[in-house]
Formats: C-alpha cells, sequence, structure tokens
C-alpha cells in the first residue's frame, strides 16, 4: 500500500482503514489489530488517506464492536489467553469515529499556504487512516519559525515536541473565551496567550486582573510557589495598575500607578449592573435617573449621598420618587462607597485629577499593556464597578478615535484586547443587553475593541453573546449546560461535545473557532518554565534596576 | 544441509483434491492433522550405483524413486523439490481383502506376532488419506490445488519443519480445511494447528498460533461456538 503512494504516508502510521461513514454523521474506522484500543484517545489529530484528498479529521468517539452475536453472552474466560488474543482485531475489535474537519487536494502544491477547504465530501471505503506527523501539524496550524502571525500554544496529543499554532492575526479580530472548570489551567492558558500578543504585538491589553495573577507573578500549585507574570517576562512594555498599593507592596510586587476614581464617573447603569450584588430592587433604576437629572454636573452619587432627610422628601415630591426606595438606594450606596473608599474618592478629593482613565488610554496609545491589580478588593462587586467603569470610557476613547481617524484624522488606535476573568459576572443573559462589555462583545471589532473572556461557567453568559466569541478554548467542562453553551454556534457539534468532557483535569484544551483551521486537542505548553522563558524573555534589565524605576515612578 | 527423510507410504488412490496411501508401517499411519508431501514431477536422480537391498522391498523402490530431499531452508531460501502438500485428515486399519471379513483370533498381541505373523505382513493394512493444501512449483509454494492430482503409487513423505513453516506462514489452508466435509473438521483445524505450531521455534509459537486463531476467526465469523471449540483443543 504504502509503495503506491511515496511520500507523505511514509512516515505516518496507519491505525486504520475507514468502514462507513457519512458527511453529516462523521466516519467509521476500523482500528487495525495491531493497535490498542486504550491508545486511541478522544482528540487525536489523524488524517485519512482518500484517493484524491486527505481529510484531516479529530477523533470523537471510540467503540467496542464485536462481529459474533454469541460473544457477548459467553465471554472468554479471564486465563483464557490464547482465545483472547485470538478474538482481539478480529471478533472484536475497536470502531473509532472520526469527524473530518478540513480536505486538502492531493494534487496541490507542496509549498506555500496548503489550499486547505471544508469538507464537502468524505473518503471512500477503506481509505486508510494515519495518525497525523509533523508535517500535517506543519501545514494546518502554520509554522512558528516561519511567521510571527502564528503562535505555538501547546502540542497535539500523543505528539510531544510538534507545536500547534494559533494564528494570532485572526486571534484578536474577534472576542475570544477561555473557558474551565476552575483549577484546569484557563489563568494559565490566558497569560499564555496574553504572552504571544504582546511579544508578536498584534494588539494592545488591558487585563481585569482579579486576583492579581497577571501582573508581576502569578501562584502556581506545584512544586513551586509561584511564577512570573506578564511584567517580568515584558518589563518595558507592561503597566502594572493597582487598586490596593498596599496589597501589591505586601506581595512585594512593583506597580505603576494606584487607580482612583472619582464618584462623578459611575452612571446610572454602573449601579445596575450591580443590581445583584447589592440586591437593588426594579425601581432603583428610575430613582438613579431622577437623581442623575437633578445633579446635572454628573455629581449624582455625591449628591445622594450628602441628602438629609428633608432633601430626600424634596426630591420625592418633585419628581415623583418613593421615598423608600430614594432612601434604600442612599443606603446602598453608602456601603459601596464605604467599602470601596480605598479607591474610590469623592469629587474634587486630591489625585482623582489625575484620571486613571488617561492614564491607561495614554500608555495603551504608547503601545504598552496594562494590567490592572484589584489586590483585596475580589469581591465581584468592586470588580465589576471598577472594570464596568474604565472599559465603559476606554471604549469611548476608542470610538472617537476610530471615527476620527474614519474621518481622516489621526491614525486608527491600536487593536486593543481586554482580558476579564469571572466573564459571566458581566455578560449573563439579564446584563449584557446593559454592560459596556455586552456591547463590545456584540460590535465586534468596529472599534478595534475586542473582549478575551475567562470563565468557568460559560453556561452564564448569553447565548448570543457567545456565539460572537471567535475563538473558544476550552479546559474541561463536565456541566452539559456549559458544555452546551460553549458549542453554541459550532457545526457538527456533536462529536465535541464527549471531548470536552474528557480532557485531562490540567493543562490541556480543545481549540476551536477563528484562529484555528480546524479543532484541536492540545495539551498545553507549560508555562514559565526555561523553554517558555527561552522563547520570551527579551528585557535585557535586571530585576533591580526595574523595581528601583517602578518604586520611584510610584512614589 | 540435506536431510533425508523417510518415506511414510505409497499413493492407491488419487483424486484432486485428497489422495489415500498405504502406510508403510501397519498401525503407524501419519499422524492425524500432520502435513505430507507427494513428489511432483521431476524427481530427483537415483543415489548413484548401488544396488537395491532385495531383503528389504520398500529399497528397491527407494532407489527406483530416488531420495526424496528436502533442501529448502526459509531461512536461506534455498530450493524445495516441488510436490504436493497435504493434510492428513483420517487413517483407518483392515483386512487387504476387503472381501474377506476379520475374526478374532483370542491371542495376546506378543503371542499372535509370534505365531501368526502373517496377519500383520500380509492380511492386514493400514491406509491413510490426505487432503490436498496446495504444492510447490519452481521453488514458490502455491496454497491452492495442484493442477494435476498425486500420481499413483509414488511415494508420500512427511514435509519437512521448514517446508511446514514455508507453507503455514500464511494461513489460507485453514479455509480449505473449514470448507472440507470428509472429516470432524474442528478436530483436524486444531490438530493440524498444533503440529504446525511445533514446527516454530519455541519463541514464534505463540505467535502463530494467535495468527492461526485469528483467520480462524475471521473464517468463523458467524459462529463463535465453534471457534472456542477450537481454540480449547488448540491451547495447552
Ligand atoms: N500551561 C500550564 N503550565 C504550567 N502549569 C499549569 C498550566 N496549566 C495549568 N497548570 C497547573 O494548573 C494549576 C491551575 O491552573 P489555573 O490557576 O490556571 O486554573 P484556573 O482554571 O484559572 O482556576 P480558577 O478557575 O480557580 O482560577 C496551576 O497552578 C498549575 O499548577
Ligand atoms: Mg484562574
Amino acid at each position: 500500500m504504502s509503495q503506491e503512494y511515496p511520500g507523505p504516508t511514509e512516515r505516518r502510521r496507519e491505525i486504520g482503514q475507514i468502514v462507513s461513514g457519512s458527511l453529516t454523521e462523521g466516519l467509521q474506522m476500523k482500528l487495525c489489530p495491531e493497535e490498542s484500543v486504550e491508545d486511541v484517545r478522544a482528540g487525536k489529530f489523524v488524517v485519512v488517506d482518500g484517493q484524491k484528498n486527505e481529510f484531516f479529521s479529530m477523533i470523537t468517539d471510540v467503540v467496542l464492536s464485536t462481529s459474533a452475536k454469541g460473544l457477548i453472552g459467553n465471554p472468554p474466560a479471564r486465563d483464557d489467553e490464547l482465545m483472547r488474543s485470538v478474538l482481539s482485531g478480529t471478533t472484536t475489535y475497536g470502531t473509532v469515529a472520526l469527524r473530518p474537519n478540513l480536505m486538502l487536494p492531493k494534487d496541490s502544491a507542496d509549498d506555500g499556504e496548503p489550499d486547505l477547504r471544508p469538507v464537502k465530501t468524505i473518503p471512500g471505503h477503506f481509505s486508510a487512516v494515519y495518525s497525523a506527523d509533523a508535517r500535517d501539524v506543519n501545514r494546518i496550524f502554520g509554522d512558528e519559525t516561519k511567521d510571527s502571525k502564528y503562535f505555538n500554544i501547546g502540542t497535539p496529543l500523543d505528539m510531544d515536541d510538534i507545536p500547534v499554532c494559533l494564528n494570532l492575526e485572526r486571534f484578536v479580530e474577534r472576542s475570544n473565551g477561555i473557558f474551565g472548570k476552575s483549577g484546569t489551567g484557563k489563568t494559565f492558558l490566558t497569560r499564555i496567550v496574553l504572552c504571544g500578543i504582546i511579544k508578536n504585538q498584534r494588539a494592545v491589553n488591558l487585563i481585569f486582573d482579579m486576583h492579581s495573577e497577571y501582573g508581576w507573578k502569578g501562584s502556581y500549585e506545584g512544586d513551586r510557589a509561584e511564577v512570573r507574570g506578564l511584567k517580568q517576562y515584558f518589563r518595558e512594555k507592561v503597566a502594572v495598575f493597582t487598586l490596593d498599593p498596599e496589597s501589591s507592596r505586601r506581595r512585594e510586587a512593583p506597580v505603576d500607578f494606584a487607580v482612583k476614581i472619582p464618584y462623578s464617573q459611575i452612571t446610572a447603569e454602573d449601579i445596575i449592573l450591580l443590581q445583584n450584588e447589592l440586591n437593588l430592587t426594579s425601581t432603583a433604576l428610575e430613582t438613579s435617573y431622577a437623581l442623575v437629572n437633578r445633579f446635572r454636573d454628573g455629581g449624582w452619587i455625591s449628591g445622594l449621598l450628602r441628602m438629609d432627610a428633608d432633601d430626600m422628601k424634596d426630591f420625592c415630591d418633585t419628581n415623583n420618587v418613593n421615598q423608600a426606595a430614594l432612601a434604600a438606594l442612599q443606603r446602598k450606596i453608602r456601603v459601596l462607597a464605604e467599602s470601596c473608599k480605598s479607591f474610590l474618592v469623592d469629587d474634587g478629593a486630591g489625585g482623582a485629577e489625575d484620571d486613571a482613565v488617561k492614564k491607561i488610554m495614554s500608555y495603551l496609545e504608547a503601545g504598552n499593556h496594562v494590567v490592572l491589580e484589584f489586590g483585596q478588593h475580589t469581591q465581584p462587586l468592586r470588580y465589576m464597578l471598577v472594570a464596568n467603569i474604565l472599559t465603559r470610557r476606554i471604549h469611548e476613547n476608542y470610538v472617537r478615535k476610530k471615527e476620527e481617524s474614519l474621518g481622516g484624522k489621526g491614525g486608527e488606535p491600536r487593536p486593543l484586547v481586554i482580558t476579564i476573568e469571572e466573564a459571566h459576572k458581566f455578560l449573563s443573559p439579564s446584563l449584557a443587553n446593559q454592560t459596556i462589555f455586552g456591547t463590545i462583545a456584540r460590535e465586534m471589532r468596529k472599534y478595534n475593541v475586542t473582549l478575551l473572556v475567562v470563565d468557568q461557567r460559560p453556561s452564564g453568559i448569553d447565548g448570543e453573546i457567545l456565539s460572537q466569541v471567535g475563538t473558544k478554548i476550552t479546559c474541561l467542562l463536565n456541566d452539559d449546560k456549559d458544555i452546551d453553551a460553549v458549542l453554541t454556534g459550532v457545526s457538527n457539534a456533536s462529536g465535541l461535545r464527549g471531548i470536552m468532557a474528557s480532557l485531562d483535569s490540567k493543562q490541556q484544551a480543545l481549540i476551536l473557532g477563528h484562529a484555528v483551521p480546524m479543532p484541536i486537542v492540545v495539551k498545553t505548553r507549560h508555562y514559565d518554565d526555561e523553554a517558555f522563558r527561552g522563547s520570551m524573555m527579551e528585557s535585557k534589565r535586571s530585576d533591580d534596576e526595574i523595581r528601583k524605576d517602578m518604586d520611584s515612578d510610584f512614589a | 544441509m540435506t536431510d533425508e527423510i523417510e518415506v511414510i507410504g505409497e499413493v492407491i488412490e488419487s483424486s484432486t483434491t485428497e489422495f489415500v496411501a498405504e502406510s508403510k508401517e501397519l498401525h503407524s499411519p501419519a499422524p492425524f492433522g500432520s502435513f505430507v508431501k507427494v513428489g511432483m514431477g521431476e524427481v530427483a536422480p537415483a543415489t548413484g550405483g548401488q544396488q537395491p537391498n532385495m531383503d528389504d522391498p520398500f529399497d528397491s523402490f527407494r532407489q527406483s524413486a530416488g531420495t526424496f530431499n528436502s533442501t529448502y531452508r526459509d531461512e536461506a531460501g534455498e530450493t524445495t523439490a516441488p510436490a504436493i502438500y497435504a493434510i492428513i485428515y483420517g487413517a483407518n486399519t483392515g483386512p487387504v481383502d476387503t472381501g474377506r471379513k476379520l475374526r478374532a483370533y483370542w491371542k495376546g498381541e506378543t503371542e499372535l506376532e509370534v505365531v501368526n505373523p502373517e496377519i500383520g505382513e500380509w492380511l492386514l493394512v493400514t491406509n491413510f488419506r490426505a487432503l490436498v493444501v496446495g504444492y510447490c512449483a519452481n521453488n514458490s509454494v502455491c496454497r491452492f490445488l495442484p493442477p494435476q492430482p498425486p500420481k499413483l503409487l509414488t511415494p508420500v513423505y512427511p514435509c519437512s519443519p521448514a517446508e511446514v513453516r514455508r507453507l503455514t506462514d500464511r494461513m489460507d489452508f485453514l479455509r480449505t480445511i473449514v470448507n472440507f466435509t470428509g472429516a470432524p473438521v474442528e478436530e483436524l483445524l486444531a490438530a493440524c494447528i498444533r503440529n504446525a505450531m511445533a514446527q516454530y521455534p519455541e519463541d514464534r509459537r505463540n505467535d502463530f498460533v494467535v495468527s492461526a486463531g485469528k483467520e480462524l476467526a475471521a473464517l468463523l465469523r458467524d459462529d463463535y461456538d465453534r471457534l472456542h471449540a477450537i481454540i480449547r483443543r488448540i491451547a495447552p
């Protein structure tokens, strides 16, 4: 067989033959008798060698089959070694379900971009199936060493030295998602992806770092206590902002800027976003709007906080607002203001003019990346409030800049990727229409802003927004609702369902969507080991120098 | 290396698919399920110049027919003499004169040999029957029926281990047996696989049995019970 088709097939190993299949349901392969069923893993990347095309496929299911009717009722005895070995591969054999994802005509030229096409037909009976080799992976996923738009994200199952690359150019064209249960490696994956974007300068990043894992260092459940954050990799390019300078000092994590947010920047929508967290009633929105109307200069929060009983009564009478509702709102906002007092400052208080948004914008415009650490402020309430306020204003800036550039004034703003952890808090079906994040996700990259959502409960995210997500990188998920959510908008999803539930519990991910030509399961590249450092490090300044620099900035 | 192999019988009935041979030794036909061969076409010339030993009835025969040399060794790829290969599927012993019914003599075996030696020598005869499974011509082994049946009155020899190995390195003979109706097929398959296995070196026996078993599993795919029965008869 292999003599008839010299060339690529020689280096691949045959693992079976196609015995049936359909375009809609996928292919069935009979496993070669010499191959053990246990070596066949869901998610493995294989190539079907058809007569005119090669079909790049993924193993989605493995079935034990038998051709003898009597066998199941009368299996061979446990010690009947001979019978077992005789039956295996003949009467009992493995059937493997394949999902063909791409096809490549055999007569297409070998060099240059391969002419990959969507699958519109299937290979004939008894086409040989091979496990893919390095060349196949390179042809499909690109080669990092040849083009900087490709970025190594991991290796295919069972192929340890061959990188699977993400096409970063395409990646930043859309909003993207990284999903997986808690502890499966989302944060690590996100850091890896961010490193790729930073290193290859495909976009600028703004990272809402809820658990302070991205900036200077992150924690590691393993043989060491911590891993380097982005700042340690890209010293000149990454700025660390913090809401909690105290915490940063304690963690000995140098920071560039402490963020303060004046009350005046909080809008009624920001408060509504927190309706669950603050336990607001449905009238709170109307009440807030009335207040915004009353304090037209933007000082509605400080105005509300300063109201006494008489003011309130007056206000309620003139604006037809329920007084109890107003009092409740005041109480709740007072609690909010109190709990956020280290970064929420009253209007006119010192420092507020040194606007965090301006500072962030100036960093982003200069092509730097901003990590905003929350320190101790990990409560969803604070996280959401801050992320929403900053993002809204940054987005406004981007919209203005983009429109100016369309009008011929100034260049396009640099593409911006905003990373949010716990994304479902911003993008739940009830909030997705109100928050700025919903808007960004929906308008795609009209204004050069996209999201990188990181979440453990994708089912909590609005379906419409999920279907707009360009590239989905999914670690293990085992809740059916979550799996369904990730697969919304994916055609032929049935095979992928099982794969998602059978991923390793760490450091393995299914990648599908815009930035990869076909879905693939990878063992995620190891973050912050020697090899990773080698391919990332570029700063020549020493740790101490940087620390000194940053401390002086900070003081 | 040249093995001289003892003749074990002579063809007395022949057809395309099977033949009957008279066993050289009374009561000791070629074993059930063993591999035998019958010379075909040109045979090695008679061993030069020796006078036949007339006291031994078979000697003259051997001299005229020539010594059947098995010179094939699978490792070295030496030539194999042309021959038809067959598997013993049955044997019987009875009176030479089939018209005459044998009566009991009521004597012990040893006494009978002393008092009535003619019984063993002239009255009784052992025949064995063999199923043709292939042949060898021009040094290539064909695992299907030969163009002509074995010649009558030609000698029958056991196959050498090398020949058995060469014949059985593909399992086509199993299909011939499975489709045969004139014998207890399950017993025959098991005996035949056991016999062939014994011709392989120790470390290759298991592989051989497993691949024979797999071939059977494919042949008997609708009949798991039968497969099971055969495999039980092979497993030691
Ligand atoms: N690419 C990787 N390189 C090295 N270690 C990894 C990698 N991926 C996962 N790990 C290991 O898995 C652990 C958990 O990963 P991580 O903190 O990214 O999980 P997570 O999905 O973000 O969890 P949570 O939802 O709780 O935030 C890490 O501490 C590390 O030990
Ligand atoms: Mg995490």
